[in-house]
């Protein structure tokens, strides 16, 4: 009776854990499938949009700009809206006479510093930007990010290994309203939370807040006070058709993954074309002629340590081969290498075995007919192990294009559509990585990485119907 | 064509043809060769001692330290415990793919299986920054990017390889053995864990060693989650720096003595990988 008990047990066990690895997988498609198509990310923001004194900033393109673009721009440093939002426009600058000081002091700058232009726009030009005592008519208003959330010091310390460093648009409403007691309940210190209504109220109370327009912000020393990001919830859909049909600017920062895309299949069919033909002819030799000799053992042991040897050391390997010692720099000629070498072991092997299979009675009617070898191969095994071989090269472009540790120090990162194979070009794996590590924003990778999923989703039920499929004659 | 013609063709194109399976060989040789003499020239400056015994690290100092012990240690903690973690999982899925299921069932985990297979591991580093290492922070506390995160996240990539092998030599395991258990009155229990697990152990031992290569081996995943500092932990939830993660940080830096301690590391993870696959060339030779 025991024994019934335990055995139904660890079926269970059994069961569960199974269905708990699968359960897992559709975790993880589930969870990159939401993300990718929708968006919910929270952005922190230094500032908050305030109101301007003296003077306003008008349009007839962007609808918001940070204290620290419009500094840049009322500086002369800017002539595109490409690094503002990404559009690439020409952005002209006008500047009434009458707003410079109220501008200068709003801004933290002499008013020399500020560029002269003329003051308005004859005609209004698309990605004209005004800044005057009123908005022109054409034109909309800017709202300028210009308010600081700052805070006691002491609010933002860090607190063993925590540490307050925003607070949502709500909880910053309710902060103004005066409804939260303590700090403890934003996530902060367990202090009581005061409004200020002077800097030095600021500096003296340890739950001190206030809002401080950017320019007085800067003025105050350092460490004297600390601000709050504030965060605010977008959400919406992500993966839109812009974003495959847009090209990608900045990096990734603005824009979509169409060159992205198009450089993704260029590499595709490059490795395609470096390692079909050589892991398919390797296969022909070692099946066909080797004779599992000693030729045969030798080949096969290097190919069974090509398949196991890390895609980092490929990595290594092409850049110092390719990028350094052919001097072809960072390139889709060195990533595309590399990545062939890399999968050559997955299509070798499959083709091998699908020569394999090839039954013995077709070669041999093929040589009865008075043909030589190599027409045999050609004519008679290779058609009949076509889907075997087919279901490798499908499977090696599935890593190939999920490649990442092999093609960092090899591809490059351009975004750039690549017209040759000397130019840089990111795949969509590498887009990934770069995105995440260069903090472009964890939408923009989700966005790009449910595009790579179901890539290579596509190729791996390929290559299950080919194997698993019937032989059509 | 005439038959000389044709048979001359034959011969040239057998050339070819052998020239081309001399890539692998080529390539094989090539990067043994490059990685060696990249990587033991370190030796030079570095005592070897120092190298793989002193945890300080610190190639931009005045008096550059090379010592990767931290990072070794890190590699081998991390793949023990992806290994442990998904050795349940990953033995249930085996036996119920082998010996418990048919049909659709069957068809579904194996379809999962084979996705989980195929997931890029960028993707497998996203979803752990987005839901592991948050999870992580939220019970253990500290950052979340931690050892304890990137062996989570390799427990999950492994598990697909074990699976696979593991499956293959449970079900080729002689069905007279299954009958003999049975006869005898033993429960599906005790014909499983007494039976068939210790005639299938072979390649179930290869399987584990091959996800331990893949394991120690991975690098783009564990460099997203596993927090990259190069300093040494104390506990499982610490950032930490495995060896791959150290070669793939300093590699757009490094120069001189400093490159050459990279290749070195290299060296040594192509060392145990050899040595681990080495061993499951082994164990199936002697099957045979």
């Amino acid at each position: 009776m025991n024994r019934k008990t335990s055995d139904k047990a660890m079926m269970l066990t059994i069961h569960i854990c199974t269905w708990l690895t699968v359960s897992l997988l559709v975790l993880i498609l589930g969870y990159v499938t939401f993300r990718g198509i929708w968006k919910r990310s929270s952005v922190e923001d230094d500032m908050i949009p305030g109101t301007t004194s003296g003077f306003v900033v008008a349009s007839n393109f962007g609808k918001e700009i940070s204290w620290s673009d419009l500094r840049r721009v009322a500086r002369g440093r800017v002539s595109s809206w490409r690094t503002l939002t990404g559009n690439d426009q020409a952005l002209s600058l006008f500047i009434d006479d009458s707003v410079r000081p109220a501008l200068a002091k709003a801004l933290d700058l002499k008013t020399s510093e500020i560029v002269t232009t003329e003051a308005s726009p004859a005609h209004p030009r698309k990605g004209s930007l005004v800044i005057a005592s009123s908005v022109p008519k054409g034109f909309h208003l800017v709202s300028v990010k210009n308010m600081v959330l700052a805070v006691n010091p002491a609010v933002a310390a860090l607190r063993g290994n925590q540490q307050l460093r925003a607070v949502g648009r709500e909880e910053l409403e309710k902060l103004l309203s005066g409804s939260v007691r303590s700090w403890s309940e934003v996530g902060g210190p367990d202090t009581p939370v005061v409004k200020a209504e002077s800097l030095d109220f600021l500096i003296g109370d340890e739950g001190a807040f206030m809002m401080m327009d950017a320019a007085s912000f800067t003025g105050v020393p350092e460490g004297l006070v600390s601000s709050l990001k504030v965060r605010e919830v977008e959400s919406g859909p992500n993966l839109t058709a812009s974003f495959l049909l847009e090209d990608t600017i900045e990096s990734g920062k603005y824009g979509g993954i169409r060159t992205i895309l198009l450089n993704t299949i260029i590499f595709i069919l490059l490795v395609t074309l470096v390692s079909a033909p050589l892991g398919i002819a390797s296969a022909v030799y070692l099946e066909e002629y080797s004779k599992r000799g000693k030729i045969y053992q030798v080949v096969s042991t290097a190919i069974d340590i090509l398949n196991g040897i890390p895609s980092i050391i490929f990595g290594l390997f092409g850049m110092l081969v390719f990028v350094e010692k052919f001097h072809w720099s960072f390139c889709l000629a060195s990533g595309t290498l590399t990545v062939s070498l890399m999968v050559l072991p997955t299509i070798v092997r499959t083709s091998q075995d699908a020569i394999h299979t090839v039954s013995r009675e077709l070669r041999e009617g093929s040589f009865a007919l008075g043909a030589t070898r190599i027409e045999t191969i050609w004519k008679v095994v290779l058609p009949a192990a076509k889907r075997g071989i087919v279901t490798g090269m499908i499977l090696a472009i599935g890593r190939a294009v999920g490649e990442t540790a092999a093609l960092i120090y090899t591809v490059g990162s351009g975004a750039a559509l690549a017209t040759n194979p000397m130019m840089p070009a990111r795949t969509l794996a590498m887009h990934i990585y770069l995105t995440i590590t260069e903090g472009q924003g964890m939408d923009k990778a989700f966005a790009t990485a449910l595009v790579l999923m179901v890539l290579v989703f596509v190729f791996d039920i390929a290559a299950n119907r080919l194997a698993t499929g019937k032989e059509h004659t | 064509m005439t038959l000389v013609s044709r048979k001359r063709a034959d011969g040239g194109l057998r050339a070819i043809l052998l020239l081309t399976a001399f890539v692998s060989l080529a390539a094989v040789i090539l990067i043994t060769l490059y990685l060696f003499s990249e990587g033991l020239p370190a030796f030079r400056t570095i005592p070897v001692g120092e190298f793989l015994l002193s945890t300080d690290w610190s190639p931009s100092a005045e008096v550059p330290h090379y010592g990767i012990a931290t990072f070794v240690k890190a590699s081998f903690v991390v793949t023990l415990l992806a290994l442990v973690m998904a050795t349940p999982f990953s033995l249930s899925a085996a036996i119920y793919l082998a010996l418990l299921s048919k049909g659709w069932k069957r068809d579904v985990i194996k379809t999962g299986v084979s996705l989980l297979a195929g997931i890029p591991s960028v993707i497998y580093g996203l979803f752990g920054i987005a839901v592991i290492v948050p999870m992580v922070r939220s019970i253990w506390g500290g950052s979340g990017y931690s050892l304890l995160s990137a062996a989570l996240i390799l427990a999950i990539m492994i598990m697909p390889t074990i699976i696979n092998v593991t499956e293959v030599s449970l079900a080729s395991v002689d069905h007279a053995l299954h009958e003999a258990s049975y006869g005898l009155g033993a429960t599906r229990t005790q014909t499983i864990f007494k039976v068939i697990i210790p005639a299938a152990r072979q390649g179930i031992v290869s399987s584990f060693l091959l996800g331990l290569g893949r394991a120690v081996g991975e690098t783009t995943a564990v460099l997203l989650v596993g927090g990259n500092a190069p300093l040494a932990f104390h506990r499982l939830t610490d950032m930490g720096r495995t060896m791959t993660m150290n070669i793939v940080t300093d590699m757009g830096y490094a120069e001189g003595t400093h490159m050459q301690a990279l290749f070195a590391t290299a060296m040594l993870l192509y060392l145990c990988i050899l040595v681990s696959n080495g061993l499951v060339v082994i164990i199936a030779r002697r099957k045979q």
